[in-house]
C-alpha cells in the first residue's frame, strides 16, 4: 500500500500535475485579487468569490484529467496486469490507488486553503471549513474519476463522463427543485410529466449532494447555522464506499 | 539546395491561406454580435442552475456583471440608455442570493441612483428603502442615503420625506439623533419651516438621550426656522 501511495505521488510529479495546477491556482488567485479592484464596494468578498469558484473548478478538472489518463495508461502499458500478478487483491489495489490519488488531492487543497486565508483575507474558521469541504469534494471526485476510468475504455470518455457526473451532482439542488415542484407545461403531455419527474428524481437520488460542498459564503461570512462539515463528512462517508465498491466489482469482472 | 515540388505546393497553400485569413480579418474586424446593455434577468430556477450549488459565489459574480454590463468590451454606456426596470429586477434577483451584503444597495445608490433622470433615480431610492427596511437597524445608513437620492437626484420631496419618516421611525439606541431629525431637515429644505421647527421641537421635548451639543444645535435649528 505504501509503495502504491509513493508511486502515485511520483507519477503526479512526473506528469507535472503539481507544477501545472499550482501555477494555475496562483494565477487564479492573482487575477481574482486584481478583479476585486474593479468592484464598486466589497472588493475582498469579490476576490474570494472569484478565487473560490475558479480554484475549485481547476482542482477538480486537474484531478479528473490526471486520474483518467493515469489509469488508462496503466491498462495500455499492461502495468495493471503486472501489479495484479503480485499477491494483491483487487480491493486492496483499488483502495490503495484511491488513497494515493486522495493524497495527491490533499497536497493541492491544503496549500490552496492557506493561500486563500493569507492572500485574500478569508475568514479564518471559514477558510478552514471551506478547505475541509473542498478536500471532501475532491475525495468524492477522485472516487468518481477512478470508477469512470476503470469502467470506460478511453481516457477522454472517462474524463468527460466524470466531469458530466460532477456537473450533475453540483446541480442537485436544481434537480431537487424541479422534482419537488410543478414541472409546468410538460405535465400536460400524457406520460411525459411523470417521466421527467421520475428522471430528475432519479438523478438527484443517485448522485451525491456536491452542491453543498465548498461554499464561498464560509470564506466571506464564516461558518453559519446552515450545514457544516459534519453533514459533508456524512455525505462523503456514505457515498464513497458506494463508488469504490462499484469500482472493485467492475475490476473483479474484468479478465486480464 | 533543391526544394521539392511538394514543399513549394505547401508553401503556396500556406501563403494563400494566410492572405485569405488576413483578408477575412480585414473585412470582418468591425463585426460584433449584437449585445443588449442589460440582458433579461434569469428566473429563480435558472439562478439555481447557474449557481452550481454556490449561491454566494454566483451573487458576487452576477453583482460584478451588473455593475459593468454596459461598460465591457470597450463600450461605455450612459446610464440614461439603461433599462431601469431590468436593473431593478436584477437587483431583486441578486437579493435572493444574499440578504446580508450591501453590494446591491451600493449599486443602486452609488451607481444607478446617480442618473440624471429623476424618475429612474426615484426607482433606485425606493429600491434602497425597501431593501434597507428588511433589516432597518442594520441598514439605517442606507435609509439616510435613500433620502439623499430621493431629495437630490430624484428631486422627489414627498418620497424623500416618506423615507426620512421611515428612518426616524427606527427605534434603536445605537442610532444617532439626526436620524430622528431627518424629516425636519427635509421639511426645512422644501420651505415648510413651521413643520420643520415643530418636528424638531417634538424630538427635543421627547428625547432623553440627547447630548448638550446636540440640544444646542436643535434649539438653533428651531430658532432659525421659526
Amino acid at each position: 500500500m505504501l509503495a502504491t501511495l509513493k508511486y502515485v505521488l511520483l507519477t503526479s510529479l512526473r506528469d507535472r500535475l503539481y507544477v501545472a495546477l499550482a501555477s494555475m491556482v496562483v494565477a487564479a488567485l492573482v487575477v481574482s485579487r486584481l478583479l476585486a479592484e474593479s468592484g464598486l464596494v466589497e472588493g475582498r468578498q469579490l476576490s474570494l468569490a472569484y478565487a473560490s469558484m475558479s480554484v475549485r473548478g481547476l482542482l477538480v478538472l486537474g484531478i479528473v484529467i490526471f486520474i483518467s489518463f493515469h489509469v488508462r495508461r496503466m491498462y495500455e502499458t499492461r502495468e495493471i496486469e503486472t501489479i495484479l500478478s503480485r499477491p494483491i487483491s483487487r480491493s486492496v489495489f483499488v483502495l490503495s490507488y484511491a488513497a494515493g490519488f486522495m493524497l495527491v488531492a490533499a497536497g493541492l487543497v491544503v496549500p490552496t486553503g492557506v493561500l486563500m486565508a493569507a492572500l485574500l483575507q478569508a475568514d479564518g474558521v471559514g477558510a478552514w471549513l471551506w478547505s475541509a469541504s473542498l478536500m471532501l469534494e475532491c475525495v468524492l471526485v477522485v472516487a468518481l474519476a477512478l470508477f469512470c476510468s476503470a469502467t470506460l475504455g478511453s481516457a477522454v470518455a472517462s474524463a468527460l463522463a466524470c466531469l458530466g457526473l460532477y456537473a450533475l451532482a453540483r446541480l442537485s439542488t436544481f434537480f431537487l427543485d424541479i422534482a419537488t415542484s410543478d414541472p409546468g407545461h410538460l405535465t400536460n403531455i400524457p406520460g411525459v410529466g411523470v417521466a421527467v419527474h421520475l428522471l430528475v428524481t432519479l438523478i438527484s437520488v443517485l448522485l451525491p449532494r456536491l452542491d453543498l460542498f465548498g461554499q464561498t459564503r464560509w470564506l466571506i461570512y464564516g461558518p453559519d447555522s446552515q450545514w457544516g462539515i459534519g453533514m459533508l463528512a456524512a455525505q462523503t462517508a456514505v457515498y464513497l464506499p458506494v463508488i469504490l465498491a462499484a469500482t472493485i466489482l467492475d475490476l473483479r469482472r474484468k479478465r486480464f | 539546395m533543391r526544394v521539392s515540388r511538394e514543399v513549394i505546393g505547401v508553401l503556396a497553400v500556406l501563403g494563400l491561406a494566410l492572405a485569405g485569413h488576413l483578408e477575412f480579418w480585414q473585412q470582418n474586424a468591425a463585426l460584433r454580435a449584437e449585445t443588449e446593455i442589460i440582458p433579461v434577468p434569469p428566473s429563480p430556477r435558472a439562478v439555481s442552475a447557474m449557481a452550481f450549488g454556490d449561491r454566494q459565489g454566483l451573487y458576487r459574480v452576477l453583482g460584478h456583471e451588473l455593475q459593468d454590463f454596459g461598460d465591457t468590451g470597450g463600450r461605455v454606456t450612459p446610464l440614461l440608455n439603461y433599462d431601469y426596470d431590468r436593473v431593478l429586477t436584477w437587483l431583486r434577483v441578486l437579493d435572493g442570493l444574499d440578504e446580508r451584503s450591501d453590494y446591491t444597495m451600493s449599486l443602486a445608490g452609488y451607481l444607478f441612483g446617480q442618473i440624471s433622470d429623476p424618475r429612474r433615480a426615484g426607482m433606485m431610492a425606493d429600491y434602497i428603502r425597501q431593501r434597507a427596511l428588511q433589516d432597518p437597524v442594520r441598514n439605517w445608513r442606507w435609509m439616510a442615503y435613500a433620502v439623499f437620492v430621493a431629495r437630490h437626484r430624484a428631486k422627489d420631496m414627498p418620497m424623500a420625506l416618506s423615507i426620512a419618516r421611515d428612518l426616524a421611525a427606527i427605534r434603536d439606541p445605537s442610532l444617532p439623533v439626526w436620524t430622528r431629525q431627518m424629516p425636519a431637515f427635509v421639511l426645512a429644505s422644501v420651505g415648510d419651516n413651521e413643520a420643520a421647527s415643530d418636528l424638531m421641537g417634538a424630538i427635543l421635548g421627547s428625547a432623553t438621550d440627547i447630548s448638550p451639543e446636540e440640544r444646542n444645535f436643535m434649539n438653533a435649528f428651531i430658532a432659525a426656522h421659526k
